[in-house]
């Protein structure tokens, strides 16, 4: 009575189904497996978007004069900025703005640059000039004043430039082309990450016109002051919760759903049941990880419809698919190998949360592993998670190219705790 | 008759130590052989053997004319066994025809759902069909393990107490599916701990004590080798006097005092029985049992009932 490939299959598959419908009727399996990482994704979403009143606007005046303090212009700016909706917050100068912005939620900065003074006072003469220039050249024309008087009122104008750009610290003013150079245009930047930040643009409409009000002020003229924006995000907001709590999530399923499927069959009997029939050892790990991989994809397809629809995000292509059952493969083999060197179920139970929950704090899932302090991120690349989280990240959003790298790291682990995973398990009583 | 199983001095060892001392024994095709031995006496380790579960250490098993041991034998053994663990236990969530269909399909040439059919009703499951295994009661457990040991046809059924934790009536279904077992042509090896289940299923015995088998041969037979013949026990002793001069610590249990009849003469045994029959005290006759064998064999109950084991 030799069992055929046919029948072989049937095992599998018919164990693999089991395993996968005891899982998910169980209520707390379910909530656990598709609910939860729904409304956690949902919930950090949401988590971080912005308080509709809270309009704080990060400020770093790198305009400081020889002593330290802030220029009189960019006083003059800050004190305006405060006077208007946003909720003005100092930044030092030494801080790196865009790490700031790009690590951190909420925050949003204004940098205003070193010489901003001293551009807005030249930007402000040119302008007086070119008024003072055109309203001579009238009266010349007029003949009202002598072409001689326009000549020495030129030179008395430069004279009086030169003096106000070296009482700014602009020391090329003194020599002889500083006169010949336009003055440069006076610029604030705003670096914001859209991803995180959903206010942005009506903090940069209320900057729009206070930089205009500014302008207004100085001389009724343009160009003496432009804003720019500079957005360090690279993803939407949705768009990176949902790959790294989906990662997550497959990881928890593998790795505690299938280390606790083999704890309970060792501690009920079921395993022993199981081993004394013609079912293998590797029909059963088989088993294992096509009920989990299938279970990864009805989760990322829940979880990306509802993203989808509700967040908006984008719709992750084929690839990514690939990357989610390889995902899925490492980490029912990492439960495989943890269920396969420990005996005692309560073992299995304890060591599998000890790997998970560290592993999914430590790779990125609830914040950037940018954010972490150095060694911490030593240890997150050393995880599989993190190369999942990347892997995920990179094929859904980014392009495949990218998350090559991070899906071989994923592979090559996938390989180790398999193969592992697969030595260890025993089929046998001892 | 041909042997369904053959086991010729069986060691099993761990860290030197022998649970299995060279045990040999015989099970013959179509019976119901029972393992009998208290708890540690190396009965599941042998039977364990028997299935491929455990390997062993020395000696050699042959099931059906495989080796034990040998792993293409092994498939071919566990094709043509069935087993049912003590407490069954099957997938929670799954309902008894779901749980059927999942371990028939375990095997080659797996049962159509017609089989699955047949096997529910055969064990009284109609009613149970989609209720999950969760939900349902020791018994009805109990009785789904036996359709699932039975499910792919197997040769040799193995049963590890089988009725253990059921009601009476439950025990007696279970019973009686056995007998019908063994009626359709079916080996049938049975490790019990009640001896009223072994004397009324086993066709023969064996019983284990410390790794080796102490005694063999059907329950008649070793309870009228080991056993301590015709008895006579008293309850309440101590309120007669006379009686009361009668105990000793080998013959006494509680308040109850246990007679060899065949130690006594007839005169006294009648004279005995008046005087605690006018005393108001329960009599009771007993012929040979395995139980009384078994005890014997492997140990004796101490007065808060615990099994004392020999040696």
């Amino acid at each position: 009575m030799k069992m055929d490939i046919n029948s072989h299959l049937v095992a599998v598959a018919s164990l693999a189904r089991a395993l996968l419908l005891d899982w998910l009727r169980s209520k707390t399996g379910a909530f656990f497996t598709i609910l939860f990482p729904i409304m956690l994704m949902v919930m950090l979403t949401l988590a971080f978007n912005d308080d509709l009143n809270r309009l704080d606007l990060y400020v770093q005046n790198l305009d400081l004069d020889h002593d330290g303090m802030p220029t009189e212009t960019s006083s003059s700016l800050i004190k305006l900025l405060s006077s208007s909706m946003l909720n003005i917050k100092h930044i030092p100068a030494d801080v790196d703005a865009y790490e700031y912005v790009k690590y951190s939620t909420n925050k949003r900065v204004l940098i205003i640059p070193y010489g901003f003074d001293a551009s807005i006072r030249a930007k402000s003469m040119e302008a007086r000039m070119a008024v003072m220039l055109s309203t001579l050249d009238l009266f010349i024309e007029r003949s009202w004043v002598q072409d001689g008087v326009r000549t020495s009122m030129i030179s008395g104008m430069e004279g009086l430039q030169r003096e106000l750009a070296l009482r700014n610290g602009d020391k090329t003013a003194s020599g002889g082309n500083a006169t010949n150079a336009p003055p440069a245009l006076a610029r604030l930047l705003l670096i914001v990450d859209s991803s995180k930040d959903r206010e942005y643009e009506r903090v940069e409409g209320i900057l729009a016109s206070i930089v205009a009000m500014l302008q207004q002020s100085t001389i009724d003229a343009p160009d003496i002051l432009r804003m720019e924006v500079k957005d360090v995000s690279t993803t939407e907001r949705a768009n990176y919760y949902l790959p790294s709590v989906l990662a997550a999530f497959i990881m928890t399923n593998g790795v505690l759903g299938t280390s606790g499927i083999v704890a309970d069959f060792k501690r009920r009997g079921m395993l022993k049941r199981l081993m004394s029939t013609p079912l293998s050892r590797l029909q059963w790990i088989i088993a294992n990880m096509m009920a989990q991989t299938i279970l990864a994809l009805i989760l990322a397809s829940v979880m990306v419809c509802i993203a989808v629809i509700a967040l908006n995000t984008t719709l992750p292509n084929a690839i990514s698919m690939v990357v989610l059952a390889i995902g899925a493969l490492c980490f029912t083999g990492l439960g495989m190998l943890i269920a396969g060197a420990l005996k005692d179920p309560h073992a299995i139970t304890g060591a599998s949360n000890a790997i998970a929950f560290p592993m999914m704090f430590l790779s990125g899932t609830f914040w950037p592993i940018g954010s972490m302090h150095e060694y911490m991120q030593s240890i997150a690349y050393a995880l599989p998670l993190t190369y999942f989280i990347d892997a995920l990240n990179a094929s859904m959003y980014q392009s495949s190219i990218l998350a090559l790298q991070s899906t071989s790291m994923l592979a090559l682990f996938a390989i180790v705790f398999v193969t592992l995973g697969s030595y260890l398990t025993r089929w046998k009583q001892e | 008759m041909e042997n369904a199983i053959e086991v010729v001095n069986l060691v099993k060892s761990y860290s030197g130590k022998n649970v299995v001392d060279g045990i040999s024994f015989n099970v013959k095709k179509g019976m119901i052989f029972a393992l009998l031995g208290p708890n540690g006496a190396g009965k599941t380790t042998t039977i364990e053997i028997v299935e491929c579960l455990r390997p062993l250490t020395s000696g050699s098993v042959r099931v059906l004319g495989y080796n034990v041991g040998d792993r293409r034998d092994e498939q071919e053994i566990k094709r043509r066994i069935g087993i049912m663990p003590q407490e069954f236990r099957a997938l929670d969530k799954l309902s008894v025809r779901e749980n059927i269909e999942l371990f028939s399909r375990l095997y080659p040439y797996h049962s159509s759902s017609k089989d699955v059919d047949e096997v529910i009703r055969a064990f009284g499951l109609e009613e149970y069909s989609n209720v999950r295994f969760e939900r349902l009661s020791g018994g009805i457990r109990q009785r789904l393990g036996l359709a699932i040991a039975t499910i792919h046809d197997p040769e040799i059924l193995f049963l590890d107490e089988p009725t253990t934790g059921l009601d009476p009536t439950s025990r007696r279904q279970v019973w009686a599916m056995i007998r019908a077992l063994k009626d359709s042509g079916k080996t049938v090896v049975l490790t019990s701990h009640y001896m009223e289940e072994v004397e009324y299923l086993a066709d023969e015995v064996a019983i284990m004590s410390k790794g080796r088998i102490v005694a063999s041969g059907s329950p008649q037979d070793i309870a009228s080798r080991y056993g301590t013949g015709r008895r006579l026990t008293i309850r309440g002793y101590s309120r007669s006097r006379l009686l009361a001069s009668l105990a000793n610590s080998s013959n006494t249990l509680g308040d109850t005092l246990t007679l060899s009849m065949d130690r006594l003469d007839s005169m006294l045994i009648a004279e005995i029985v008046d005087m605690a029959i006018r005393d108001g005290l329960e009599v009771q006759f007993k012929n040979p049992s395995l139980e009384d064998a078994f005890l014997r064999l492997v140990g004796r109950i101490d007065e808060d009932g615990r099994l004392i084991i020999n040696g």
